[in-house]
């Protein structure tokens, strides 16, 4: 079963027809499957609807490749991407690692994927001057982490 | 912010998924926005609030209010 709707994927598609300015990259680590074993310590109720949602979204448009590595077996590559958790995804144009979610971005936290996709595909953000900048002139690296539920 | 340079991570936490990243930052309420672990503000901002919020954490010895 699909998890976007007609109505979802039109709008998404719109957005992404004139907004997607290059490639962009899903890289979405998760578990590969365990054919329906359950083996404790290693449930993963959201990997599957999360490798599900972001498939859907980046089939929406040939710009979006959606990539999925395996937590254990890219063990290497999640370190350099700082994953230690899963479902965990980026969103990249090449191989920087700054852009990160922990978990499903369902619901009303659907839209940041959106505009994940659409800001760093473009590379111009619509932020201020002011803000250019202040980040131009940064001197030291800036963590931000937003702690959200999906409603 | 994090589309613009690389010098900016931005991770966002889905808390339902990971009561342990919740507890570990005393998430009581969403959205939470830890900057470089040390500075947090609870509630939504814009472009402008945010920017102020960074500014603050990158200054010395000020604390959030959370």
């Amino acid at each position: 079963m699909q998890i976007l709707n007609d109505s979802d994927r039109e709008i998404v598609k719109n957005r992404f027809e004139n907004e997607l300015a290059s490639e962009v990259n899903i890289t979405l680590f998760t578990q590969m499957d365990l054919g329906g074993l359950i083996v404790p310590g290693r449930e993963c109720e959201t990997c599957a609807p999360t490798e599900q949602l972001l498939k859907e979204v980046s089939e929406i448009s040939d710009l979006i490749t959606f990539k999925k590595l395996d937590i254990r077996n890219d063990a290497e590559e999640a370190a350099r991407c700082n994953v230690s958790k899963i479902p965990s995804f980026l969103v990249s144009k090449g191989a920087e690692t700054n852009v990160r979610y922990l978990g499903i971005p369902a619901g009303g936290e659907f839209p940041v994927l959106i505009e994940a996709l659409v800001n760093v595909s473009s590379g111009e953000p619509k932020i201020s001057e002011e803000t250019k900048r202040f980040l131009d002139g940064l001197e030291e690296n800036l963590l931000i982490k937003t702690f959200v539920t999906p409603n | 912010m994090a589309a613009f340079t690389q010098k900016v991570v931005a991770e966002v936490i889905e808390v339902q998924e990971f009561p342990e990243l919740g507890n570990a930052y005393q998430v009581r309420g969403v959205p939470l926005t830890v900057i470089n672990e040390k500075y947090s503000f609870t509630g939504a901002a814009n472009e402008q609030m945010l920017l102020d919020h960074v500014k603050k954490a990158l200054s010395k010895n000020l604390e959030g209010d959370s």
